[in-house]
């Protein structure tokens, strides 16, 4: 399995900036697991979207789906965001025509909403996480687990609130941008996680 | 309760993500040194609230 694939996790998760902490939540916690975190916000234009985002899916060794979204939205037209629910279609249909070793994982941030909104899910654990930005860390650590060096749930703390108290900032003046969610701000923010990481979890690589 | 998945990939170094994502030289070695900034206030800030908490502490007593 190819390095990039194995050490990958993508978020499937809503691009709201009422969503904005916890988006940094899944940053931060995949980071602290020695993860690289993906999203389609990477995706810049060329082939047909679809063929784009299940490129960036299978170069990912696992992927989080957070559906606490998936609601109508408050702008007019009113319509549901379906694009998460999609997503986790596309990645259980590929692992089930085609077993690849992909781990998946949902993620709600109220129980029960789950067997309401997605039936043909029951069965499937998701990871209720609250809805805060701890306990989105929180069930990263439920979800992963790591034998060499397992971060401690106060060094993903520190390592999300560098990124939301000083990281956020700084990155959005650096890459000119007017929000997270856009693919220049969300690489800077990957990589200024990565580098945390390191000055959080003592004993990670300093080979930089 | 599902049991968690071992995730067992090395750490990827700063520059090795930084290739991942597409992010040039000149930006990683600015974030690198963002990061280390941060890092440097934080542990100011951490010393600077252990040191009042101890004089507030020696005060009371």
């Amino acid at each position: 399995m190819a390095a990039t694939r194995r050490d990958s996790a993508f978020l499937n998760i809503p691009y709201d900036p009422a969503y904005e902490e916890h988006f940094l939540a899944y940053i931060a916690g995949v980071a602290a697991f020695g993860l690289n975190p993906r999203a389609t916000l990477e995706l810049t234009s060329g082939e047909r979207r679809l063929d784009r985002i299940f490129k960036l899916i299978s170069a990912c060794k696992y992927s989080f789906h957070d559906l606490s979204l998936v609601k109508l939205d408050r702008k007019p037209p009113a319509a549901p965001r379906f694009n998460m629910p999609f997503e986790l279609g596309l990645v259980v249909g590929w692992q089930k025509a085609a077993p690849s070793g992909h781990d998946w994982f949902v993620f709600e941030s109220s129980r029960h909403r789950l067997q309401k909104s997605l039936s043909d899910l029951n069965g499937t654990d998701p990871f209720i996480y609250g809805p805060t930005s701890d306990g989105v860390l929180r069930e990263i650590r439920n979800a992963l687990a790591r034998h060499d060096m397992q971060p401690t749930a106060q060094q993903m703390q520190n390592l999300f609130d560098a990124l939301k108290e000083e990281g956020r900032q700084s990155i959005l003046m650096g890459a000119g941008a007017s929000s997270l969610f856009e693919a220049r701000a969300f690489a800077d923010l990957v990589v200024l996680a990565r580098r945390l990481a390191e000055a959080v979890i003592p004993g990670l690589s300093k080979d930089s | 309760m599902r049991k968690p998945v071992i995730v067992d990939t090395p750490y990827p170094t700063v520059w090795q993500t930084a290739k991942t994502m597409g992010v040039s030289r000149k930006r990683t070695l600015e974030l690198i040194k963002l990061a280390d900034e941060i890092m440097a206030r934080r542990e100011q800030k951490r010393k600077a609230e252990q040191s009042a908490a101890r004089k507030k502490r020696l005060k009371t007593a």
